[in-house]
C-alpha cells in the first residue's frame, strides 16, 4: 500500500502544507503528514486495542467518538493511522483514506469564528480543495485521547489487559513520501 | 434574481425598510437588505463537528469558506424545494451562508409604521409585519448566532 501526493492548487513552488486525508462519517478530515508514522488495514490492526510498532505503542484515539461522527462498519477500506507528535502517539481508526495532498497555504484557511466553541481547538484549519473541504485535525488534541488511563502503567496481559499486537514494519505503510 | 414585491414601484422614502422576503420550510421570513450579501443557488456543504449550536457546516463559495447557519434547525423545519437557494449573510464575525427555499425571495419596502414589535421568536427579530395572514419576522442577521439561544 503506498500513498501517492496529489498537489492542490498551481504554485510549485509553494511549500504549504502536506496533509494525509481520511474520512470519518461524512467528515473529510486531514493529518499533518509529518505526525503520520503509518497505516495499517483492518485486517492487520484487527480489534487491538493498542499496537506496538518497533517497540513504539499506539493506544487507540476514537476520534469519531469524540467528534459525535458516525463511523461505518470495518470494511476493505478501514486504515488504522498511526500517528506521533510531541512525543505522544496514537492510532485512528478511519472509513477510509483518500491519500495524501499537497496544499498550497493560500489554499489553508482558518476555522471561521462563528465556531466559538470547543472545536476551535478540535481544528488547526480547514484545507480548500477543488469541490471540498478538509478539517485539518490538531495533532495535539486528537493525542490527548491517547493517554494512559489513570490507574494504568502498562499492558498487563496476564490479567486480562488490553489486547496488543506487535505489528512487524513490514505490514506499515511507512512514513509518507511523495511518489 | 428577485423579485419586486413594489407593483407600483414608488420611489421608497428614506426612512424606509428595504426587506427581503424568503422563506424557509414554507414559513416567511425577512431581512433587511444591507444585511444580505446575496442570494445563489445552494452547493452541497461540508459537516463539520461542531459544538457551536446550529453552526455545523462550511461550503465553498468561490476561493472563500463560508460557515453555515443551520436556520432550519433553529426554526425546527426543513427546507423545501429541490433547487434550494443559498442566503449570504452579512454578519460582524464575517459572511454566513444560510439554506433557505427554493422559492424565489421577494424584495420588499415597507414603512417603518408597519412594523411591530416582535417577541418569542428563537432569534433575534427586528419587529414584524403582517403580509397577507401572516405575521413576518424580520430576522437580526447581525446577530444571528450570538445570543445564548443561538
Amino acid at each position: 500500500m503506498s500513498l501517492r501526493a496529489q498537489r492542490s492548487g498551481s504554485t510549485p513552488l509553494d511549500p504549504g502544507l502536506r496533509c494525509v486525508v481520511v474520512w470519518i462519517g461524512p467528515s473529510p478530515l486531514a493529518f499533518d503528514a509529518d505526525a503520520v508514522d503509518g497505516l495499517l488495514t483492518a485486517d492487520v490492526a484487527g480489534n487491538a486495542s493498542m499496537v506496538i510498532v518497533q517497540d513504539v505503542t499506539y493506544r487507540p484515539v476514537d476520534v469519531a467518538g469524540r467528534l459525535s461522527l458516525q463511523a461505518a462498519e470495518d470494511g476493505p477500506d478501514t486504515r488504522v493511522v498511526l500517528l506521533t507528535h510531541g512525543g505522544r502517539h496514537g492510532s485512528v481508526r478511519v472509513d477510509r483514506v483518500e491519500g495524501i495532498r499537497d496544499v498550497e497555504r493560500s489554499r489553508v484557511v482558518p476555522v471561521p469564528p462563528q465556531f466559538r466553541g470547543e472545536e476551535q481547538t478540535w481544528y488547526r484549519s480547514l484545507l480548500v480543495f477543488e469541490e471540498t473541504v478538509a478539517l485539518l485535525l490538531d495533532t495535539t488534541w486528537v493525542l490527548q485521547g491517547a493517554e494512559v488511563p489513570e490507574g494504568e502503567t502498562r499492558c498487563d496481559r496476564s490479567r486480562g489487559g488490553p489486547r496488543v499486537i506487535n505489528v512487524t514494519p513490514e505490514l506499515v505503510a511507512g512514513k509518507v513520501r511523495e511518489c | 434574481m428577485l423579485r419586486s414585491g413594489n407593483e407600483r414601484r414608488q420611489k421608497a422614502a428614506p426612512s424606509s425598510w428595504k426587506l427581503l422576503v424568503f422563506s424557509v420550510g414554507g414559513r416567511r421570513l425577512a431581512v433587511k437588505t444591507d444585511e444580505v450579501a446575496g442570494v445563489s443557488q445552494w452547493k452541497e456543504s461540508t459537516p463539520v463537528p461542531s459544538e457551536t449550536p446550529f453552526v455545523s457546516a462550511v461550503m465553498r463559495k468561490d476561493e472563500t469558506v463560508l460557515p453555515v447557519f443551520d436556520l432550519a434547525g433553529l426554526l425546527r423545519v426543513s427546507v423545501r424545494g429541490d433547487d434550494r437557494l443559498c442566503l449570504t449573510a452579512k454578519h460582524p464575525r464575517g459572511p454566513m451562508a444560510i439554506c433557505i427555499d427554493g422559492e424565489m425571495p421577494v424584495l420588499q419596502t415597507l414603512d417603518p409604521a408597519a412594523i411591530r414589535p416582535c417577541q418569542g421568536e428563537a432569534f433575534d427579530a427586528l419587529g414584524s409585519f403582517t403580509s397577507g395572514l401572516d405575521d413576518v419576522p424580520i430576522i437580526a442577521l447581525s446577530k444571528l448566532g450570538s445570543s445564548d439561544q443561538t
